[in-house]
Formats: structure tokens, C-alpha cells, sequence
């Protein structure tokens, strides 16, 4: 359970371009369920999905993770809660060029200090789950837009989060590529993961995917 | 301590891999470091095989040395002095030496041609020292023959070649018995190159060289720690003037390591900015690039060290050869003796590594501590 | 003024030490004065990053402390020829005003760094920081002591003179010179040998005590910092003549030396590790904050195990040396 109080964001702050992206915002995400961030673009989205996954700190209010408050904790420990907790799909993919894909899925791993091959045995898992057993081996690089978002999703889950955070997971893909990775988060919404996505993609809304629609505009929640 | 442990070993590999795909942007840093090591090293290998040697070189000297001095210049000197020197107190041997140098065209090389007193070779033959034997391609049982002071030949059968600790000492050595070496070089039966002087007691050292001089005013008199602390001073002062010309280079090459560091291309932001997003601490992505920088520096630092080694003690030295070694006499092979010191070893540690982590550590703390939600925002 | 690699080396050390450590000690001022852990704010978010950089800084000087300790020493002893009268790194050292000193700021710097890493790695373990003011007090402490090793060692070098006549370790170790040395030189054999087991045990008892009872701890980081002084008049008064074999030789600085099978370098490097590590054990086991009530008794109890191994296999050594020597009292 995860609980924002009041809690803004000033890019900037004090200075001449100081520029608030979100505004005194309260909400509540349930574990287990698929939460999307709707609203424009600029609108605030990407901003408040790293409040909710500790990413970001606010600056001002709080947000409390299981109503433990994470806005102030040291930088180590608020690390490792977010490892253990979320699971981040960003915008761009983000892989690393010239790690192999079963390098790049393993990355978030090392911090925790598991077994090295467990982790491999795990990571080759859930590659194989999501079709990418044979391309294990190659570089991030060589990957479509379809196998680099497969691939980022495994990496999300290597660390077995509790939530999946995914910022517009289907901006890059075209609608049969983005059926396909909802149907992915679907399928972690039936594992019992939670999963939070923002997006403006009216695909993401259709599919009958998402239990609740949060709307953004202009920073603030627009309900 | 098991996750520690796992933890480094990921760490590890991750900047193995990293070094491995950023290879000709490490290339040039890791041969520039590579280099500094490797004159370092020699510099100080260098020098400190030399002191070696010399210090062996005086390690068995006597403790004073007697010499006559005749319009300023070393003479030869009357058997009488050593009874007289016998006499005075705190001298507990006094025994008069027999050598000079014989200059050897066929090697153009000066020999160095000594009597043994102990354990003399028997008239007619002679040791001589490996670098001779070997430029001259002597074996024991050859006969190695000279021309004598009056221009006639004269001839020595080999009876065995000399093996010493150390070559610098024996190189050019040439052991005789005295009746050979009076003939040979035209000198009467009452006549000494130099008279050594055991000392009882060392702290008295001083006091029997002022009592010498004293009883004979035309002696001049060398005492061997005068001798082992001009040495060792020349020796330092050459090695510490190279060193300081040197640490230009360092700096120049810490000021590169600084530059690297602290240059991160957009690439690189990115990637630590992806590693913290995914849950990679400061301390991780920190202590991951201490271990970049600990690869590159073990690998480097071995590389240096292991080729100074080679140039010091295989190649010669040619480098340095001028500046340090500074022996008026230059012999026709010349090996140091290799060893390996721990604390030489502690001490180019210092003068390398240490300027390097230092030059890199600011800039990797700054670039490890970038915002983890940067790369939500490309 | 000696010009030489590892002088050079070791000057180059200190000086980038002490800078380094003045950069940090300035810091410390500074988050002693604003260190708000309550707050999440841009300020504090700063100063915990700069946080991680000072603590590198202190493990690297502590990393460089040990070897540049033992590379002083050993110089001081390879230049011992260098000077008249000396006859190992006792006559060097002795050769002006500045060698003595340096090499106690050396040992003081190399205790008190080790004690900031302990309470260091304590700290990074509770989640509400509860040593850092602790530890920024104790780091006001290290960077004047990173600064003097660095002065004196300039000093040192700088107005070492090779014409000086030194005194050899004879003189300062010898039983009637005078001076604490000298004393502890005098000590008789019956008196010292007992006091240094008898020591030595207790301070290994008490801490199979704390390891195996989880009592005592307190106890045995004083007993760890007293054995330390303790174990070295013991040296002076009898470890070193019976390595020796010499009733009237007590210098514990020729013991690094070759001829003596460098028992030197053997016997200090166990004491050295049981000292820092039973003090850091002591200090942990005082550590008594909440948010640390599982990390630190589980430090406390690793670094007894490391002490007490480190202070037997020391003691054992010290047995083991007793018995080859041929030296009758
Ligand atoms: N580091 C920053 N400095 C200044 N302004 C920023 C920064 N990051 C974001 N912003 C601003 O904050 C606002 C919200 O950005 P955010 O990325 O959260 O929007 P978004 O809803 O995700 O938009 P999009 O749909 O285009 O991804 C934008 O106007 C943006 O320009
Ligand atoms: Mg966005």
C-alpha cells in the first residue's frame, strides 16, 4: 500500500526556471491492482510515477510505503526498499548498449548480492517466458522495439517486486506490439502484481486492462 | 559476508564488462599510466640495484684504508708504514694491499688486476671476473695473456672464473699472487698500493684515522662509512632528481585520470543514471568504479613494473644508463643482479596508484551520485 | 634533506592525506551544523551525498595508513648506514627532533581511522543515521592528526642531516638511560613475563566471553586498547632479547630487520590487528541505538572473533619465539 499525502514537486526550486510538476496531490495504490495515470503530455505522469516509486523525493509532503515514511529516509535504505518493492519499465527502454540482453536483465541483481547464478537461472526464466530464451545472448543494441520492451519488463521483474511501475509502455510500439505487452501486464496483474502505468494511449484504456483511471492536468488530479 | 562477497563479484564484472566495451577510451589512459609506471620502476630499480651492489661492494672493505698521497696524488707506499701502523692503538690489523687497473685493448675495457692474500693462485695463474671471461671468451684452463709494464708478454693460465653475489664487484676483477703482480706491473718487494686498516672497535673508528695522520703526515686516509655515505648520497641524489623530474609526468597524468573521470560522455550519464534507477545505490555505482579504477591501476601498475624489470635487468638499462649508473669505468656486460623488494614495490605504489585515485576519486563520487530519476526524463 | 623514492613516496602520501582529510574536516564543521535527518530537502539530500564521498576518503587513508606506517619504519631502518652511531631505524629516526613524533601521529592516525570506519559502518546500517554526529566529532579528530603526520613527516625529512651523530637503539633502550623506554627495558624478566600472560589471557578470556555470552564487551575493547601498550613493554622487557638471544638487547625496532627473520613484521602485524579490531569490538558493543539493536552486537561479536584469533595467534608467536631461543636467564 502505498499512500502520497499532499505531496508536490518544484523542479528547480528557488531559482528562475523553478517549475512545479505536481501539486498537492493525495492518493492511495492498492497492491494487486492496475492503477494508469492518465492526462496530457507535460502534464505531470512521469513525475508522479517516480514519487510513487520512491525514484523522485517530493518536495514537500509525504509518501509512505506499508505507512513507514519513505520521504526522508537515507538514500541506502529508501534503495533498498524501492529494489525490493518496484519494479521501474521506463519510457525510452533504457537498456545498456553492448551488455548482453541476459546482462542487462540481471542489473538491478547486483546491489542485492544473490547468487550469481540464481539470478542467471531466474533471468533466463523469465526471458524464456516472454519468448527472448534465444536471443539471451545478444546485445541490447540489436533488438526491436517489441524484444527491447519484453526485455526491460524481465528486467523490472528480476528482483520479483510486489509493483510493476511502467511509464507509457506502448509509446514507442505499434498496436499489435503494444496488445501484446499489455497482455504481459495482465498477465502480472493475475500473478497478483501490482501495476501502475501511465500513459495517453487510448489502446492502454480499451483493452479493459485498467481497474482505475487516475487523471492528471496540469500537475494536479483532475477528478 | 556471503552477499557481500557476491555483490563485489557483480561489481566486478560489470566494470570488466564496461572496460571491455569502452575499450579505446581506456586505451590511451591505461597506456599512459602504463608508461609512468614503467619509468618509475626502472628509475627506482635501477638505482636501487646499483646501491645494492655497492653496498656489497664495501660490505667486506676494511674500516680504514691508508693511502700515500705524493704531490697530491695517490703513490705508492713503503712497507715500513705497516709496522708503524701496527703500533697504534685500536688497530687490530693492518695489511698491505696490492692492485691497479690494466687497460685492455682487446676489450677496451680497464681490468682491475688485484692480489689475493688468502688462499693465493699459484705463480702464473689467475681468477678472473664472469663479465672478463665472457668478453674475452675465457674458460677455465685458457691462457689469458697481457703485455707487462716493460712491453713484454706475459702469460696467465685460468684456474677458475669468479661467481659473486654480485657481478658490479667482480666484473672486471683479475686476482694475481704478489710476485706476479710485482712482475707484471714493475714493482719492488718493499713497496704497497694501499694499506687496510681492521678497527677493534667501531666507535673508535675515528679517532684511529686522526691518530694515522698524526704519525704519517703524507698518508691520506679513507674511512669506509665516509665512503659507503658518498655513495649512498650520490645515489639518491641521482635517483631523486630523476624522480622529481618525473613527477611532472604525474602530474601531467593525474591531471589526465582527473580529465577522464570527470569528462562523462552523455552515454555514460546515462547508464548510471539507468543503474540507479534500477536500484543501484550511490555506494554501488561508486564502489563499482573504484573497481574500474583498481583494474586498470593493477593492470597498468603490472605492466609497468614487469617491463621496467625487463629493461633494468635484462636490456640494460639504456635509459638510464648516463644519469644513474655515473661509473667512470663502463664494463663490457653488465647484469644487476634481480630481486624483488616489498617495500620498492609499497613505494611505486605510492608514487603511481595513489596520484591516480586520488586525481579520479572526486569526479567518480560526483558522477555516482546523479539523480536515479534523470533517465525518466530523456 | 634525504631525497630518496620512499621518502618521497611517503611525503607524497601524507601531504595528499592530509589534504583530502582538511577537505573533510571542513565538511564535518559543516554538517554538524546542518545535519537534519527529519528532512528530506535539497540541502540535506547534498550533504548525504557528500557523505558517501567522505567515507571513501576515510577508507582509502586508512587502506594507505598501514603500508605507509610500515614503509616509514623500514626506510627509517634501511637508512640507519646513512647516519653515525645508528644501527636501525631507532638511530634514523632519532637523527633530529621530528621522526619520534611522526611516528606516533602515524599510529594514533591509524587507531583512530580504524575506530571512524567501525562506527562508519554502524551508522550506514541504521536507517535513521544515529552515529553520524558521533562520527563527524570523531572526524574532527582524525584531519588535525592527518595534518600534523603530514607536517612533521616534511619536517622530518627536510632537516634530516647525514653528518648528525644518533644515538643507536642501545641507548635508548638500554636499562640505564632513563625515559619510559629505558624502563620498560629494566623491567625484570620475573616481573614483565608473568605481567604480559597473565594480561594476555584475561584479555582473551574475557573475550571468549563476550563472543560466546554476548557479555563484557565494553570490558574487552579496554582490555584490547591496554593489551596493545602492554604487549609492547613486553617486547622491550623480554620478547626481544629472547629472539635476540641477547639478555641486554631490547630494541624493538631491529626485530624487522632480516637478520632476525623480520620477527618484527610477524609479531606486530597480529598485534596491530588485534588492537584496532577488539577497540572497534568494544566500540560497537557501546553502540546501543534502536535502529542498530540487530547490526551493532553483530559487528561487535565479528571483530571479537578477529581480535581474539588475532591476540592468540600474537601471544602463540610469542610462546613460539620464547621456545627456539637459546637464551638462559
Ligand atoms: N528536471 C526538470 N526540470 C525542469 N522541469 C522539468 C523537469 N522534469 C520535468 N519537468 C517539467 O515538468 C512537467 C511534467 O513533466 P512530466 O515528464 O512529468 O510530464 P508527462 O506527463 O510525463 O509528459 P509526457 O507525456 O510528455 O511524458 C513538464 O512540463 C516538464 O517540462
Ligand atoms: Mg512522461
Amino acid at each position: 500500500m502505498i499512500e502520497l499525502v499532499e505531496v508536490s514537486k518544484t523542479y528547480n526550486p528557488g531559482r528562475e526556471n523553478a517549475y512545479t510538476a505536481v501539486r498537492e496531490v493525495s492518493l492511495n495504490i492498492e497492491p494487486g491492482r492496475v492503477t494508469a495515470l492518465r492526462g496530457p503530455s507535460g502534464s505531470g505522469k512521469t513525475t508522479l510515477l517516480g514519487l510513487i516509486g520512491g525514484l523522485t523525493r517530493p518536495s514537500s509532503g509525504r509518501v509512505r510505503l506499508d505507512g513507514r515514511d519513505i520521504s526522508a529516509l537515507p538514500e541506502r535504505f529508501l534503495t533498498e526498499l524501492r529494489r525490493a518493492t518496484f519494479g521501474f519499465v521506463f519510457q525510452q527502454f533504457q537498456l545498456i548498449r553492448g551488455l548482453s540482453v541476459l546482462e542487462n536483465v540481471m542489473l538491478p541483481a547486483i546491489p542485492s548480492g544473490r547468487p550469481h547464478a540464481r539470478v542467471r537461472q531466474q533471468a533466463l526464466q523469465l526471458l524464456d517466458g516472454f519468448g527472448l530464451g534465444a536471443r539471451a545472448e545478444a546485445k541490447a543494441q540489436w533488438l526491436s522495439g517489441g524484444e527491447a520492451q519484453r526485455v526491460a519488463i524481465a528486467r523490472a521483474l528480476i528482483n520479483d517486486p510486489q509493483i510493476i511501475l511502467a511509464d507509457e509502455p506502448t509509446s514507442h510500439l505499434d498496436s499489435a506490439l503494444s496488445r501484446q505487452i499489455l497482455a504481459i501486464l495482465a498477465d502480472l496483474r493475475a500473478q497478483g502484481k501490482g501495476v501502475v502505468i501511465s500513459s495517453h494511449d487510448p489502446l492502454v484504456f480499451e483493452v479493459g486492462l485498467v481497474e482505475r483511471v487516475i487523471d492528471l492536468r496540469d500537475g494536479r488530479l483532475a477528478s | 559476508m556471503n552477499a557481500w562477497i557476491e555483490r563485489q563479484r557483480g561489481l566486478i564484472d560489470f566494470s570488466v564488462a564496461n572496460l571491455g566495451r569502452r575499450r579505446g577510451r581506456n586505451l590511451g589512459l591505461f597506456l599512459a599510466y602504463t608508461l609512468l609506471v614503467f619509468l618509475l620502476a626502472s628509475v627506482v630499480l635501477y638505482g636501487d640495484a646499483l646501491r645494492r651492489e655497492a653496498r656489497l661492494l664495501l660490505a667486506d672493505a676494511p674500516e680504514l684504508v691508508v693511502q700515500r698521497l705524493t704531490a697530491g696524488r695517490h703513490d705508492l707506499l713503503p712497507a715500513a708504514w705497516l709496522q708503524q701502523l701496527q703500533g697504534v692503538r685500536g688497530v687490530r690489523a693492518a695489511e698491505g694491499r696490492l692492485w691497479g687497473y690494466y687497460y685492455d685493448a682487446a676489450v677496451s675495457a680497464n681490468i682491475t688486476m688485484q692480489v689475493q692474500s688468502e688462499d693465493p693462485p699459484a705463480p702464473g695463474q689467475a681468477l678472473i671476473g664472469a663479465a672478463l671471461a665472457r668478453a674475452r671468451g675465457l674458460n677455465v684452463g685458457d691462457v689469458l695473456s697481457l703485455r707487462a709494464f716493460d712491453g713484454t708478454p706475459y702469460a696467465f693460465t685460468l684456474t677458475g672464473v669468479l661467481e659473486a653475489e654480485s657481478e658490479l664487484v667482480s666484473a672486471d676483477l683479475m686476482l694475481v699472487n704478489a710476485a706476479d703482480f710485482r712482475a707484471f706491473f714493475g714493482i719492488e718487494t718493499d713497496r704497497f698500493t694501499d694499506i687496510a686498516l681492521r678497527v677493534g672497535n667501531q666507535n673508535e673508528v675515528r679517532k684511529v684515522a686522526e691518530k694515522v695522520l698524526a704519525r704519517l703526515p703524507g698518508a691520506r686516509v679513507i674511512a669506509r662509512d665516509e665512503m659507503r655515505r658518498t655513495y649512498e648520497a650520490a645515489f639518491n641524489w641521482r635517483q631523486g632528481v630523476l624522480l622529481t623530474f618525473l613527477s611532472t609526468l604525474m602530474a601531467a597524468f593525474a591531471l589526465l585520470a582527473w580529465d577522464k573521470a570527470s569528462g562523462l560522455s552523455a552515454e555514460e550519464r546515462r547508464e548510471i543514471g539507468i543503474l540507479k534507477a534500477l536500484g543501484w545505490d550511490t555506494g554501488d555505482v561508486l564502489r563499482m568504479k573504484l573497481w574500474e579504477g583498481a583494474l586498470v591501476s593493477i593492470g597498468a601498475f603490472l605492466a609497468g613494473y614487469v617491463l621496467a624489470w625487463l629493461h633494468v635487468f635484462y636490456a640494460d638499462a639504456p635509459l638510464f644508463t648516463a644519469v644513474l649508473k655515473g661509473w667512470s669505468v663502463l664494463y663490457p656486460q653488465f647484469a644487476l643482479a634481480p630481486r624483488v623488494d616489498v617495500a620498492q614495490i609499497a613505494t611505486l605504489f605510492f608514487l603511481t596508484v595513489l596520484p591516480f585515485v586520488v586525481a579520479t576519486i572526486v569526479p567518480v563520487w560526483r558522477a555516482s551520485t546523479l539523480d536515479p530519476d534523470a533517465v525518466m526524463r530523456e | 634533506m634525504i631525497f630518496q623514492p620512499a621518502a618521497l613516496a611517503l611525503l607524497l602520501a601524507a601531504s595528499l592525506n592530509a589534504l583530502l582529510l582538511a577537505g573533510s574536516g571542513v565538511f564535518a564543521l559543516y554538517l554538524l551544523k546542518h545535519w537534519n535527518s527529519a528532512s528530506g530537502g535539497e540541502r540535506q539530500i547534498a550533504l548525504e551525498r557528500r557523505t558517501y564521498l567522505v567515507s571513501t576518503l576515510i577508507g582509502l587513508s586508512l587502506l594507505m595508513g598501514l603500508p605507509a606506517l610500515a614503509l616509514f619504519v623500514h626506510n627509517a631502518d634501511a637508512m640507519a648506514p646513512f647516519f653515525t652511531g645508528a644501527m636501525c631505524a631507532v638511530g634514523s629516526l632519532k637523527a633530529n627532533d621530528w621522526g619520534m613524533p611522526a611516528l606516533l601521529v602515524m599510529l594514533a592516525g591509524f587507531f583512530v581511522s580504524a575506530a571512524w570506519l567501525v562506527l562508519n559502518h554502524l551508522d550506514s546500517r541504521g536507517w535513521d543515521t544515529p552515529l553520524i554526529r558521533a562520527k563527524y566529532r570523531l572526524l574532527l579528530l582524525l584531519a588535525p592528526l592527518a595534518l600534523a603526520q603530514a607536517v612533521f613527516l616534511w619536517l622530518y625529512y627536510l632537516k634530516l642531516n647525514p653528518e648528525v651523530i644518533t644515538s643507536c637503539c642501545g641507548s635508548l633502550f638500554g636499562p640505564d638511560s632513563g625515559g619510559v623506554a629505558a624502563e620498560m627495558a629494566a623491567l625484570p624478566m620475573s616481573i614483565a613475563m608473568p605481567l604480559f600472560f597473565v594480561g594476555w589471557l584475561l584479555t582473551l578470556a574475557v573475550g571468549a566471553v563476550f563472543i560466546f555470552r554476548a557479555r563484557f564487551g565494553r570490558l574487552f575493547g579496554v582490555l584490547a586498547m591496554l593489551h596493545f601498550p602492554l604487549a609492547l613493554a613486553a617486547i622491550v622487557a623480554f620478547i626481544a632479547p629472547y629472539i635476540y638471544e641477547q639478555p641486554n638487547h631490547h630494541c624493538p625496532f631491529c626485530l624487522l630487520q632480516a637478520e632476525h627473520g623480520y620477527a618484527g613484521w610477524v609479531l606486530y602485524l597480529p598485534l596491530f590487528l588485534g588492537a584496532a579490531a577488539g577497540i572497534g569490538a568494544g566500540l560497537a558493543d557501546s553502540v546501543r541505538t534502536e535502529s542498530l539493536a540487530a547490526a551493532a552486537p553483530r559487528l561487535a561479536a565479528s571483530l571479537a572473533k578477529v581480535a581474539v584469533i588475532a591476540l592468540a595467534v600474537f601471544g602463540l608467536l610469542v610462546l613460539f619465539y620464547m621456545q627456539r631461543s637459546n637464551l638462559v636467564m
